[in-house]
Parts: structure tokens; sequence; C-alpha cells
């Protein structure tokens, strides 16, 4: 632990005041969530006095109070989950070697006749708390190289003179673009420009610094561009349960322009925007969240504003079916297989983070 | 109640809906808006002038997968439609025209005959109108992150003014003789043009 409390480290509470200031802006990303919360557990847990595993649980709940309240980034929860399910792993296998019994891969029979684990994890072990901070540093060093990893294969999905359509501005999309150019691809990107924050147009701005041929084009315009493109490549903000997407209003429209073109639609998502969610698409108003109207209708408009209803949602939910593979940090999947990652990434009770919160 | 989902400012458009309006008093209508041009603000103050009771709503067209569902039925009208069945209409139409294919929601298109064309188009890249691109570099009528677009040979705005919607996204067109599938759109034109009312030249 003395290690841990190293310089580097955040100070008790400045990781919260961070997550704080990232609940008022959308502008950090979902990496900087991730990272934060890990970084900010992992101080937690080295500071407090435990020895069981679920009072290790119970620290980590009861800080997930917190960090949840009100939070858009679903990558927090995600990482609370990552955590719970290190502790939970590292109590089964420390001191003793892992049996097949613990298993991720539990079949039906098992998980009904298998003991309770409330009980279990009262057992105290050995070397616990420290076998679950190296755990936690390995995840954050997962998480720092996870953008880079998933760069890395730009080149299988960039081809010389291809046209590739993106939507928004992910800084990962950027990178990824970056990487390919840097190893000497020859390639096109058009780029959408995203009403209401018209990121489009940053992303713009940085790949023709970087000597990459961008055309601008409105949201209007995707379905007719479409025709001309070879792949699209874009970012998410998480990836659903069902291999779906929630991802930036229009990413809808887009996959399914994609789809009439059969045109590959590539979505770049690190493994920390691996969310246990499902959703339906006819259920937006559980997932979606609804910013200021005045984007889309200007308060000064004139009379016409007290008879309107105005609505400006942030997010798109994309089925699964529109979805041609994921580029992850720990390979490229299709969306059938998304179940099986969230089956090795979190534990089957935390899939429901609020639910136990409120319970 | 009726939720009629329409796509940008059309005099048919707006003739046709104060004419529901009056015969149908729950009627509710959401205009669906695009950039550069933001024609439905104009269509929608027309709306509210000239039909006091109707109830109105307004998105952007990003946000389609999020009041599609709510629709009932898509209105839009037509720039062209042309000899193969493809309706060529303002920028945005064939998103909205797979998204209401996609939620199973008809969709209508409103044209008179006389916009029946006997050139063909299968994609809206060949031949298209280009709109002003100083107009999509501005944002909120300020200039945005690109407006230094000269010192950038790499940088292109692309503000192209139609699109061309694939028939088999359109439920049917309503024209003055009667409402037929797009694909009696030659047949239209085949009979205009024994009475000499069509342009025998494609590409007059």
């Amino acid at each position: 632990m003395e290690l841990l409390a190293s310089q580097e480290d955040m100070s008790q509470d400045e990781a919260l005041r961070f997550l704080r200031k990232m609940e008022q802006s959308d502008q950090l990303g979902s990496f900087e969530a991730a990272y934060q919360t890990v970084k900010y557990l992992r101080q937690k847990i080295s500071d407090s006095q435990w020895g069981k595993a679920r009072e290790a649980l119970d620290l980590v709940k009861e800080q997930s109070a917190r960090l949840l309240k009100g939070q858009r980034e679903s990558s927090v929860g995600n990482m609370i989950r990552r955590v719970m399910k290190i502790i939970k792993d590292e109590h089964f296998s420390s001191g003793k070697e892992k049996t097949d019994e613990r298993d991720t891969q539990e079949s039906l029979q098992k998980l009904l006749l298998a003991d309770d684990d409330e009980e279990e994890y009262n057992q105290p072990k050995e070397n616990l708390k420290e076998s679950v901070i190296d755990s936690m540093c390995e995840l954050l060093s997962e998480l720092e190289t996870s953008a880079e990893i998933v760069c890395a294969n730009s080149l299988e999905h960039i081809q010389n003179n291809e046209v590739i359509m993106t939507l928004g501005n992910s800084r990962l999309v950027e990178q990824f673009f970056k990487t390919a150019v840097n190893k000497k691809r020859k390639f096109q990107v058009i780029i959408v420009e995203s009403f209401p924050n018209y990121r489009g147009h940053e992303l713009a701005k940085a790949l023709t610094e970087a000597d990459i041929k961008t055309t601008v084009v409105s949201d209007a315009a995707v379905f007719a561009m479409m025709s001309r493109c070879n792949k699209v490549i874009i970012g998410t903000n998480s990836v659903m349960a069902d291999g779906g997407l929630k991802a930036s209003s229009g990413t809808h429209t887009l996959a399914l322009a994609a789809k009439h073109y059969s045109v590959p639609l590539i979505v770049l998502a690190p493994m920390y925007k691996l969310t246990p969610q499902y959703l339906s698409s006819y259920d937006q108003d559980k997932f979606n969240q609804t910013i200021s109207p005045h984007h889309v209708l200007p308060y000064n408009s004139g009379e016409i504003i007290n008879r309107v209803s105005v609505s400006c949602p942030l997010y798109d939910y994309v089925p699964p079916d529109l979805v041609s593979t994921y580029a992850t940090n720990i390979g490229g999947y299709a969306p059938p297989y998304i179940y099986r990652l969230l089956a090795d990434l979190y534990h089957p009770d935390d899939y429901n983070l609020k639910q136990e919160l409120n319970s | 109640m009726l939720h009629v989902f329409l796509f940008y400012s059309s005099s048919v458009i707006l003739k046709v809906l104060t004419e529901a309006a009056k015969k149908h008093p729950k009627l509710s209508v959401i205009i669906v808006d695009s950039r550069p041009k933001f024609e439905g603000r104009e269509m929608l103050r027309k709306l509210m002038r000239s039909c006091p009771t109707l109830s109105c709503s307004y998105v952007f067209i990003n946000s389609i997968s999020y009041v599609m569902p709510l629709a009932t039925k898509v209105l839009v009208g037509a720039y062209a439609v042309l000899a193969n069945g493809h309706v060529m209409s303002r920028i945005g139409t064939a998103q909205v025209a797979s998204m209401a294919k996609t939620y199973n929601v008809p969709f209508l298109v409103c044209c008179e005959t006389y916009k029946f064309a006997s050139r063909m188009q299968t994609d809206s890249y060949v031949s298209n109108e280009l709109g002003d691109s100083k107009q999509l570099m501005n944002i909120n009528n300020r200039a945005g992150p690109l407006s230094d677009i000269a010192s950038r040979p790499n940088l292109h705005v692309l503000n192209i003014c139609y699109d061309v919607t694939p028939p088999d996204y359109v439920t049917g067109l309503i024209t003055e003789t009667a409402v037929i599938p797009c694909t009696s759109a030659p047949v239209v034109i085949r009979v205009k043009q024994q009475y000499n009312i069509v342009n025998m030249k494609p590409y007059a």
C-alpha cells in the first residue's frame, strides 16, 4: 500500500471532484471517466481497513452510489462493475488454485445448486487486498493502452483510396485515422457535421492538419453521400448488452443508409464502453437524454415558440443488425458475440447496479 | 390522435395540412428540419398562421429516430419524380424515408403530375445542385472552426441541395389524378407524352 500512495496518486477527493466536473460538461469523454473512476476506487480500497471480500464490495457499493448519482457517462458504472468482478475473482483465486467450479462458464445447473455467495464472501482470505490492488493496476494499464491497441488495427480496416464516412467527433476515430495516415495510407474522409454541437467541424480541422483529404457534409446528406463510401467508421457512447449501440443522435440514420448501400459499419469500441444494459428501440425515454432545445429552435424565433414543442435528444439507439463489426482493444467482434464478452468482464450479480443500490 | 410527420417546406403540403386541420381538430404534426436552410422554421410559421388549432412539434433531422415511432404517416413534397420511380426531393428526404420504413410508418409523397420527369437517376451524387458551402461552414450565422477553409487545400465543404429516394421506401405518390405507386411514374409520363404534355427530351 505504501507503494501506491505515491506522488502521482490522487488526493482523497480529487477524483470525485473530477467526476462532478465531468457531470456538468460532456467534454471530458468516457475514457477519462473510466480511468478516474478506477483510480478513485483504487484509492478508496487501499486507504480503507478491510479483510473480507464482503467488506470491500460494500465499500465499492457505497462509493458507487456517490459516483453514479446523476452520471451521464456509462463507463463509470462499467468500471465499478469491473472492480467488483476483480474483488470477487481475487477472493476465489487467492490462496488456492482457481477451481473449475468458479469458472465464468458456469452451467445453469451449477448456478442453481451453488451455495449462497453472500456467505462465501465473508470468509477472510490471505493477501486479498494486495491482489485486488494489483489487478486494479492491471485494469488501469489496460485502459491506458486500449485506444492504442484499437488504432493499431487501422490498416486492416482502411485501404488505399477508400472513402470513409464518420459522424461527429470521437477522439478515438481521429486517432484511428491519424494512425493509418502515419502508416502511409491514402484515403478520403467524409465527415457528417453532427448537429447541435458541430463536432464534425472540429474533427475536419484536426484531420486536414494531419494531411487527410476531408469533406464536410450536413446531417441531411448522409444518404446522398453514402453511395460514394466504402466504409463507415464511428465511435460510440456505449455498446449495449444486445450488441446495439447508444451513440450520438443521427447514428441510426447513418447505420440505415450504410445498410441500404451495403457499406460495412465499423464501430470503434474499447471495452470500457461495454455496458450490461438492454434496451428496446421503442423505449427511448428511459435511456435518452434531451438537452436544451434552443440549438434546434432559438428562443428569439418569435411567436411560434409559444405553440411548438421542440426536442433535442442526445442519443440514438442503433439495433445490432445494423452493425458489422466492433473493433475493440481485445480484438474484432460481431454484435452476436457481445453477450459473451459481457459474461467475461462482469459478474452477473452486478449487471444492475442501481437496483442493488436502491434495495 | 393523428400524428403526421413532415419534412421541409412545400406549398402543396401546406395546403394539404390546412385542409386536413379543418376536418381533424386533433391533428398534430412533427416538422423535421435540416441545415443550412432551416426551411422547416418557415413552414412552422406558415402552418401556425393558417391552422390555429394545429399542434406542432419541431425536431432536427438527426432526431428522427427519436420521433418516428410517434408518427402515423410521413408526408413530403417532391422536386421531381423520375422515370425510374425514384423521387427527387429536398436533401434529407431519403433519410426520413428509410427511417419511416424501419418503423413501418407509411411514407407518402404529395406531388403534382407536372413534376414527373422523363430523366433517370439512381443516386443523388450523379447530378445535383450545389449550394453555397459558406452556409454550412457558418454556425448559427457566426464563423465556425472551418472558416479558414481557403488555407486548407485538403478541406472541402459540400452543400448539396437534393437527394433521390429509392422507390422501395415510398408507400405512395399522391397526385391530382390518383394515389399511385412509384412504379407507375413511367405510365403517367407515357400518357402525358401522348397528349404532348411532357417534354420528350430527357434532359431538357
